[in-house]
């Protein structure tokens, strides 16, 4: 087959996201972001009281998005059940990927906050909440997702060891 | 300092740098998204979207009675499913205009001749299939309907490039 010419037949591509078709594995753009604000209550918590043990609550609510993917996990879950509902079809679906390598960065960030915790180190909830706080409400107020990119900069690494 | 003081200062801090950095990102995003088509990279004349010798990456279905616009992204990239979306409700027309999404992983020769650095990226083709636009990062649906009334009105490739401009704008995004 050359140069294409004609009308398309309207073919989508693996990995398309266009308004009413929604390729397998997508998920609606909103959730992670939802989830993204939730997140975020749940450090801005953190950062307030110093509590560990809702680091350590955090750091669970991360390893269960991380184990079974944006779309299935707590706050996945509620969105899908309660908030989605509400909303109108959204006009645009995601890989799930990059949320999902998301979620496993901020699960580091907060696991080593505990860990120095257990270690003694003082201010290391507060410090690491602040950290995944930081990147959680970039993305649930602006949609800027810094652990996306940084999957999307590690892929390109992958794919094009030359462009490191 | 008492220590509910100091934890509220650190809130503060994260919510203003949450704000500042945010809105930085955006405006800077805002401000590309508005930037003109340029040249195809490195060399101005008309290129192929596929030439002759090419097999069609999967996606590019067919062409536009007048233009095609081809969103080159990759499978994880949240922007440039946005960008499909948004051009293919405000700028697609029916068969006169077209909007393909392209994989960059399964469009190698697409990604070297047109100097992808950046998912997504705009392409820009005439009736004949031939590049004279490129657009590296999410484009603003105003920018693409101004190219597409330029395209109309015969005045483009737009503009002769200065030598090498075009090819820096790609790679430095």
């Amino acid at each position: 087959m050359t140069a294409p010419r004609g009308p398309a037949p309207g073919g989508l591509a693996p990995g398309d996201a266009s308004p009413g078709s929604r390729p397998a594995g997508a998920i609606d753009p909103r959730g992670p972001r939802f989830a993204a604000g939730m997140t975020s209550l749940v450090l801005a918590a953190v950062v307030v009281t110093g509590s560990w043990w809702l680091l350590a609550l955090q750091a669970l609510l991360f390893a269960t998005t991380v184990a079974l993917g944006p779309g299935r996990g707590p706050w996945g879950l509620l969105f899908r059940r309660v908030v989605r509902p509400r909303l109108a079809r959204p006009t645009w679906w995601e890989d799930p990927a990059a949320p999902r390598f998301a979620q496993l960065v901020g699960l580091l960030v907060v696991g080593t906050g505990l860990l120095l915790v257990a270690v003694g180190v003082p201010g290391a909830a507060v410090g690491s909440a602040a950290v995944a706080l930081f990147a959680a409400g970039l993305n649930a107020a602006f949609g800027i997702c810094l652990g996306c990119a940084a999957y999307r900069v590690l892929l390109r690494l992958r794919t094009h060891p030359a462009a490191a | 300092m008492d220590p509910v003081s100091s934890r509220l200062l650190v809130l503060l801090v994260v919510v203003l740098a949450v704000v500042l950095v945010g809105g930085v990102w955006r405006a800077r995003e805002h401000r590309r998204g508005r930037q003109a088509f340029a040249p195809p990279a490195s060399d101005p004349r008309r290129r192929p979207l596929v030439p002759p010798t090419e097999t069609a990456p999967v996606g590019l279905d067919g062409l536009g009675r007048t233009a095609t616009l081809v969103v080159v992204g990759t499978r994880s990239c949240s922007d440039c499913a946005r960008t499909l979306a948004l051009l293919r409700r405000e700028v697609q027309d029916g068969e006169d205009v077209l909007v393909h999404h392209v994989l960059a992983e399964q469009a190698p020769g697409l990604v070297d001749r047109f100097e992808v650095r950046t998912a997504p990226t705009v392409l820009l083709a005439d009736a004949a299939g031939d590049v004279i636009g490129v657009h590296p990062g999410p484009v603003d649906a105003d920018v693409a309907r101004q190219a597409l009334v330029e395209l109309s009105a015969g005045r483009v490739p737009f503009g002769a490039p200065a030598a090498g401009t075009a090819r820096a704008a790609v790679v430095d995004r």
